[in-house]
C-alpha cells in the first residue's frame, strides 16, 4: 500500500508555523494480515522504499537512530524490527479479539465455498453473497429490529436511487462509547462500498472513498481520505490521503 | 651564523617560558547559562584544569533578573576570586567561557566595563543566543502554548477513538500526556524560559540583546556552535531527561511504531469488514468505525513525524522554500451525500478521469529545517564580526549535551576536541 499525504491549500498566506505541519509525505508498506479461528488478528507491516518517495530537503544532520522497518502485531504484543532483523523493542498492546468477525465469516462459509469468500474479500464485491441488493435493502427496511442492538440506534436508509443506496449508521452500534455517525454509500451496480462519511454532531469529520480495479479482478485499489486537521493557528485545513493498494490477496482457510 | 642560531634558541626558550608562565597564571571563568549552575562546566573545567593547569572560577549565578544583572554577578565573582587588580580580575590574560546565556553575560560584562577594568582579555561563547533566542519570542507570543495544545489533541485522538482511557501509556514511562508535555510544556523549556524578566531579555530584538550587539568589542572572541542530528528536539529532551541523546529518541520511535501499527491494523479491518457488510450490515458500521480510527491514529503518527518541523519552526530555524514533488492522485466516481446539505443537490457528474490513478506534479512552499542545537539556530549561535577561523562547530551536539559530549556514547568528546583546537592556537587563546 502506497500512501501520499497532501493538503488542499487555498490561502497563499500561511504562517511558517502552520506550514510546518503541511509538508507532503509518502510511504509504502507491505501488509500481511492473519485472522485466526480464535479471533486473534496478526498483522505484519514492512516499510518499503520506492523511487517516487517524497523527500523533504531538510538541511540538518541525518538521524542515525535505528529505524523500524518491520512491525509484527501478534496477540497482545507488538514487536519492532530494524534493518537486518534486529529486534528493537516489544510492547504489550490492548488488541481486541475479533471472534465476531470470525463468526460472520463462518456464517458465510456455511453457504459458500472458501474460494467464493476469498474472491468476495479480494474484490470487496457482494454479488456472490446476495443476488439482489434491492431485496436485501428492502429486508433491511422491514426488519429494522433485526438490525438494532439493544444499546444502539437503527441503520436507516436515507436515500435510494437507481445506482446507489445511502445508509446512515450511528457508530454506537459498534462501540457504545462512540457518539459519531457514519453515512455509507453503496454502489448497487457494483455491489460495493464506494464511500463513507463520519459526522460528529452533524459536523463532517472526514470522508473516505474507495476505488476498484477495472480489470478482471475488481479488487480494492484506492482509498482516498479527506480529513479536517486543525493547524497551530486554529485554522482548519483538509488533509488528503491517497492510498494505492497493489496486489491485494486473501487466503481463507475455514 | 652560530650567533643567529643562539638568538633563535634563546627566543624559543623565552617564548615557551612566557607561555608556561601564562599557563600557570591564566584565570578562566567558566560561566553557566540560564538552566545551569556551578556544576554545568564541571566536566571540561576538570579536564582542562588537569591538562592545562588553569586557574579556574566556576560558581553559580542567579539568572532570574536578566542578562545585565547576571553579568554584574560575573564581574563581582571575578573581583572576589582573583582580586580587583591588574594582575588579578583585570588581567588582560583572563579568559571567559560562557555557555548559552553565559556567553551573553560575558559579552555584557565586556560592554559595561572600560579599559583597565575589563575582567576578560577575550572570551568564548558556547551555543549562545548571540542575537537573541527565538524560542523566547515564541513563548511570549503564545505560539508554544498553542503548539502544545495542538500536540496533545493529536496524540490523544487515536487512543480516544479506540476508547482507551487517557492518559494512555503508549510505552513504558511514555504516556500520551507525557509525549505532548515533553514536547513543549516541560521542565526543560520552562527552565530555559526562565523568569519573565530574563525571557524578555533573551528574545530577539530585546533592548539588552540590541545593546550587546551594538557594542563594538575589540577583544579576541570565539564562538562555538552546536549542530545536533535529527530529531533535534527529541535529542535535546533526551539529554535533559536521561543524560544521553538517544534514549528518548528510541522511545518516540517506538511510540511512532505503535501509532503506525494501530493505523494499519484499523485500515486492514476496514477493508475486511467492508465485504462482510453484505452478509451482516452491521459490518458496514465496523468499516466506518475502523476507517475513522485509522485516521485518528494516523493523525498522531503524523504529528510525531511533523514534530521536528513544528519545533524547528518555534525556534525559528526553518525557511520556506518551494518544493516540486509527485503525488499519485485518484478521483472518486461517486460521493456519499453530505447530511448537512440538501441531499438531492449534491449529486455530481463523475469526473472524466474518475477511478484512475494519475501522477500529478506539484510545486508549493514547504518548511525546510536548518541547523540548530535543538534550541538555538546556527545563525544566532555564531558570532558575527569575528574572523571565520574563530567560529567552531561541535557536530552532533545539542544545547545541553555540549557541556559534556561523552554522554552520547560514541567514544569521542567532541567539545573537548574543539576546546583543544582553540587552546592550541598560536594566538591569544593559546594555553599551552
Amino acid at each position: 500500500m502506497t500512501t501520499t499525504r497532501d493538503y488542499e491549500i487555498n490561502s497563499t498566506t500561511i504562517s511558517s508555523l502552520d506550514l510546518s505541519v503541511l509538508n507532503p509525505s509518502s510511504e509504502k508498506q507491505e501488509i500481511k494480515m492473519e485472522l485466526f479461528e480464535s479471533g486473534q488478528l496478526d498483522i505484519t507491516i514492512e516499510e518499503l522504499d520506492f523511487s517516487q518517495k517524497i523527500r523533504n530537503p531538510h538541511k540538518i544532520l541525518l538521524d542515525d537512530s535505528p529505524k523500524i522497518v518491520k512491525t509484527v502485531i501478534s496477540g497482545n504484543t507488538i514487536k519492532f524490527y530494524g534493518a537486518n532483523g534486529t529486534l528493537l523493542g516489544t510492547e504489550n498492546i490492548p488488541i481486541p479479539n475479533h471472534s465476531d468477525l470470525v463468526k460472520i465469516i463462518k456464517d458465510i462459509g456455511k453457504d459458500f465455498s472458501s474460494e467464493d469468500i476469498n474472491d468476495v474479500i479480494t474484490t470487496m464485491q457482494g454479488h456472490h453473497l446476495i443476488d439482489n441488493l434491492e431485496e436485501f435493502i428492502k429486508d433491511l427496511e422491514q426488519d429494522n429490529n433485526h438490525l438494532q442492538r439493544s444499546s444502539g440506534s437503527p441503520i436507516t436508509i436515507i436515500e435510494q436511487g437507481d445506482n446507489f443506496v445511502t445508509l446512515r449508521m450511528p457508530l454506537n452500534n459498534i462501540e457504545p462509547a462512540m457518539s459519531q455517525e457514519s453515512v455509507l454509500l453503496i454502489d448497487k451496480t457494483l455491489n460495493k462500498i464506494v464511500g463513507t462519511r463520519i459526522y460528529s454532531n452533524n459536523q463532517l469529520l472526514q470522508s473516505t472513498f474507495f476505488g476498484y480495479n477495472k480489470g478482471e479482478v475488481q479488487s480494492l485499489n484506492a482509498i482516498k481520505t479527506i480529513q479536517k486537521i486543525q493547524l497551530l493557528s486554529g485554522n482548519e485545513i483538509d488533509m488528503i490521503s491517497y492510498s494505492k493498494i497493489d496486489d491485494m490477496e486473501f487466503n481463507l482457510n475455514l | 651564523m652560530k650567533k643567529i642560531i643562539q638568538k633563535i634558541s634563546l627566543l624559543l626558550i623565552f617564548t615557551f617560558s612566557a607561555l608556561n608562565a601564562n599557563a600557570q597564571d591564566r584565570n578562566v571563568a567558566w560561566v553557566h547559562g540560564l538552566d545551569g549552575d556551578a556544576s554545568s562546566w564541571q566536566h571540561y573545567e576538570r579536564i582542562f584544569n588537569d591538562e592545562r593547569k588553569l586557574n579556574n572560577l566556576r560558581t553559580t549565578y542567579n539568572t532570574d533578573n536578566g542578562i545585565t544583572n547576571a553579568a554584574n554577578q560575573v564581574i563581582n565573582s571575578m573581583n572576589m576570586r582573583y582580586g580587583n587588580s591588574a594582575s588579578g580580575a583585570n588581567n588582560p590574560q583572563n579568559l571567559g567561557i560562557g555557555h548559552s546565556m553565559g556567553g551573553l553575560m560575558l559579552r555584557d560584562a565586556d560592554r559595561s566595563t572600560g579599559s583597565g577594568t575589563k575582567k576578560f582579555g577575550g572570551y568564548i561563547t558556547v551555543t549562545s543566543p548571540n542575537y537573541g533566542a527565538p524560542i523566547s519570542n515564541s513563548l511570549i507570543d503564545g505560539s508554544v502554548e498553542r503548539a502544545a495544545q495542538n500536540a496533545c489533541n493529536k496524540i490523544a485522538d487515536g487512543p480516544l477513538s479506540q476508547v482507551f482511557s487517557l492518559p494512555w501509556g503508549i510505552v513504558s514511562n511514555l504516556a500520551t500526556n507525557v509525549l505532548c508535555d515533553q514536547f513543549i510544556d516541560n521542565d526543560l523549556v520552562q527552565g530555559l524560559q526562565g523568569t519573565p524578566v530574563t525571557n524578555n531579555d533573551l528574545k530577539v530584538g530585546s533592548p539588552t540583546i540590541d545593546a550587546i550587539n551594538d557594542y563594538d568589542s575589540n577583544l579576541p572572541r570565539i564562538s562555538i556552535w552546536g549542530e545536533e542530528n535529527s530529531p533535534v528536539h527529541w535529542r535535546m529532551i533526551s539529554s535533559n531527561l536521561y543524560g544521553n541523546d538517544t534514549k528518548f529518541v528510541n522511545m518516540v520511535n517506538t511510540a511512532r511504531g505503535l501509532y503506525n501499527g494501530f493505523y494499519v491494523y484499523n485500515t486492514s479491518l476496514a477493508v475486511v469488514t467492508g465485504v462482510a457488510g453484505f452478509w451482516n450490515p452491521f459490518a458496514w458500521g465496523f468499516t466506518a468505525t475502523y476507517i475513522y480510527r485509522a485516521t485518528q491514529w494516523k493523525k498522531g503518527r503524523n504529528w510525531i513525524d511533523d514534530s521536528e518541523n513544528i519545533w524547528s519552526s518555534l525556534i525559528k530555524t526553518t525557511r520556506t522554500e518551494p518544493q516540486t514533488y509527485w503525488v499519485n492522485t485518484w478521483i472518486p466516481c461517486a460521493y456519499p451525500p453530505r447530511i448537512e446539505v440538501e441531499l438531492r443537490s449534491v449529486k455530481r457528474t463523475p469526473d472524466i478521469d474518475c477511478g484512475e490513478w494519475k501522477w500529478v506534479q506539484r510545486t508549493r512552499n514547504i518548511s525546510v529545517n536548518y541547523p540548530s542545537d535543538g534550541l538555538l539556530p546556527q545563525y544566532t549561535q555564531e558570532l558575527q564580526g569575528i574572523p571565520a577561523g574563530n567560529r567552531y562547530k561541535v557536530s552532533g551536539a545539542n544545547h545541553l549535551e555540549v557541556r559534556n559530549m561523552t554522554t552520547d556514547g560514541n567514544g569521542v568528546d567532541e567539545t573537548a576536541v574543539e576546546f583543544r583546537r582553540i587552546f592550541n592556537r598560536t594566538d591569544w587563546f593559546n594555553t599551552n
